[in-house]
């Protein structure tokens, strides 16, 4: 079983992010679960989205604390990262950053993918909505599911120009990401 | 009507797997108000409606006390009707949920379940279906989404059976099962129009124009005890059907939970966990877990809480050597969980006297985890080797 934590900020999608992820994962073949956690909603307010999956049903209900895979959508959120991450030894980090920033040297990871989110999503749909571009890069990065059945998810919430935009992000987070290998930092 | 087909595997949330389970059951009238967590389920049910899928009036109504008026006239009526709350929606429809109860509407509602406020929350609890577990509606809590779907047909086909029309509450927790988005298989409407045909042969008293009658007449004394007589021994009779209709259900579509309890590994336990609701999914992997280092566990989850299975659970305890209960809503006066005290009085009627530890969990959102799971298993070993162990921990906070 695998686990996926999502941090975004209400209004950008992480839980439609998660929701997409799910879906793919399942016409994968995987059996998924995958909830949000937030307070107050409304927008600005921070989220957080689990999502685990497996190859047989899974049951659990708690909430992710140390995840295989984090991936931050929101870049206030990837500025307050911090260094020694809350995930499991030799995880995969990917990061919504500026990239002509000198990246951190996260420890306790085995994997970095950068990309940012917030150009592409600001150049595509005008607006700071980094969900598409990252589940891209979450392909990239993992490579635990290929781009094609995120591109067909992409069909059952979106529709027209929105969803060309969307398929552009998500097309483009996948392109971009620049991933790194970390060895030993643990 | 369109009879489009909607069946397949699906990945979609506690809500919508909700709405999917009303839209295959087309009841005639649906009549709710949204609040958090339930929202999604009538914005689904929206577009089913509009899609041509449901032959249901929907009535939007101003208020939640309104829902369940509305219901409450369409249901006794001979109508099949649906509605949904939380928390201060479900304070704000009590009046109602009381009047429902007690002329006997075999209304099935949906119950996504909120802690209560104050302090100020809209997370995932159980008060709101503890507040009104003594109003004489039947209480079925389901563990996951395909739950969900599964029990609301179930429901249906035990409020309306001739010997049961009582009321039904599907119970389940926001968020961790509103918006928690699960594989789901969705059956078709000629699969559920089968299971629930026996219905069509079953008649009830039906307010209508042709014959003149009295409804929720003015009552006292004998009578009025009668009717609660009747009440009481209707419950009775809808725990042996609710077993009936699981194994209908598991016979037709294939998926079994258990009836009024489910077992897990407690045949050859020494210790039990009791639990309610969508953690009990969490403890099961920690029972399994805890099993491969020698931990010999089991769990019973209560699905249905109202009525209370004493029988099953003075079965499924017997023989073993200390239970823990782990709470997800908390009795203030008793300084105990419900199920907790629950359990104790089976134990008081059955004449058992097993060690028992209680703990209170999950309150407003808190996660009950693999950690609090397992160190609740741990302390419940303690007990049956004869640790001191204190009556009631709050695993959040100890």
């Amino acid at each position: 079983m695998k686990e996926i934590k999502l941090w975004g900020r209400g209004g950008q999608g992480a839980v439609i992010a998660a929701e997409m992820l799910a879906a793919a994962l399942a016409t994968d073949g995987k059996w998924v679960a995958a909830f949000p956690s937030f307070g107050p909603e409304r927008r600005g307010a921070p989220v957080d989205a689990f999502i685990r999956f497996n190859d047989k049903p899974i049951t659990t209900v708690s909430e992710i604390k140390a995840p295989d895979c984090l991936m931050v959508l929101d870049r206030v959120r990837a500025v307050s990262t911090p260094e020694n991450p809350e995930i499991k030894p030799d995880g995969i980090l990917i990061m919504n950053v500026a990239m002509d920033v000198e990246p951190i040297n996260y420890q306790g990871i085995s994997v970095l993918g950068r990309v940012d989110g917030t150009k592409i999503g600001m150049e595509e749909i005008g607006r700071d909505i980094s969900n598409s571009v990252m589940l891209g890069a979450f392909a990239k990065t993992t490579g635990w599911i290929g781009v094609e059945p995120l591109l067909e998810c992409l069909d059952e919430h979106f529709a027209g120009k929105l969803l060309k935009v969307n398929q552009q992000c998500l097309k483009r987070g996948f392109e971009e990401t620049v991933v790194t290998r970390h060895q030993g930092d643990v | 009507m369109q009879r489009e087909d909607i069946s397949g595997w699906k990945v979609i949330t506690g809500n919508q797997a909700c709405a999917y389970a009303v839209c295959l059951a087309r009841p005639d009238v649906v009549a709710a108000y949204p609040i958090t967590p339930q929202t999604t389920i009538l914005e689904e049910l929206a577009k089913f409606s509009n899609q041509g899928l449901m032959p249901t009036e929907f009535i939007t109504v101003e208020g939640e006390n309104s829902a369940m008026g509305s219901c409450l006239g369409a249901s006794i009526s001979g109508g099949r009707t649906f509605t949904a709350t939380s928390s201060n929606g479900l304070a704000f429809m009590y009046d109602g949920y009381v009047f429902a109860a007690g002329n006997r509407a075999p209304i099935v509602m949906a119950l996504v379940m909120r802690d209560q406020v104050a302090p100020h929350c809209v997370a995932s609890g159980q008060q709101d279906a503890i507040m009104v577990k003594d109003q004489g509606w039947i209480q079925i809590f389901a563990e996951s989404c395909q739950e969900i779907l599964d029990l609301i047909i179930m429901a249906y086909r035990l409020a309306e059976d001739k010997d049961v029309l009582l009321p039904v509450n599907i119970c389940y927790e926001g968020f961790f099962l509103s918006y928690m988005t699960q594989n789901v298989h969705v059956p078709g409407f000629e699969e559920v129009d089968q299971f629930l045909s026996p219905l069509k042969d079953m008649d009830r008293m039906t307010w209508n124009l042709e014959t003149p009658m009295g409804f929720s007449s003015y009552i006292t004394g004998d009578l009025f005890m009668e009717y609660r007589y009747k009440h009481s021994a209707a419950f009775e009779r809808s725990k042996e059907r609710f077993e009936d209709i699981n194994k209908a259900f598991a016979d037709q579509f294939g998926r079994s939970y258990g009836g009024q309890i489910q077992e897990y590994k407690t045949e050859d336990a020494d210790v039990l966990l009791i639990m309610m609701g969508a953690s009990s999914g969490t403890a099961k992997p920690v029972i399994d877990a805890m099993r491969e280092q020698g931990t010999k566990a089991g769990l019973i989850r209560i699905r249905m809480f109202r009525p209370f299975p004493k029988e099953k659970i003075a079965e499924a305890i017997h023989g073993k050597k200390a239970i823990g209960v782990i709470d997800k809503n908390v009795n203030c006066a008793w300084n105990s969980g419900h199920v907790y005290l629950e359990v104790q009085a089976v134990q008081g009627i059955y004449g058992t006297n097993i060690p028992m530890v209680g703990f209170i969990d999950g309150l407003a959102g808190g996660d009950i985890n693999e950690e609090h799971i397992e160190r609740a298993v741990d302390i419940t070993v303690g007990l049956s080797q004869g640790k001191e162990t204190k009556e009631l921990i709050w695993l959040a906070l100890e």
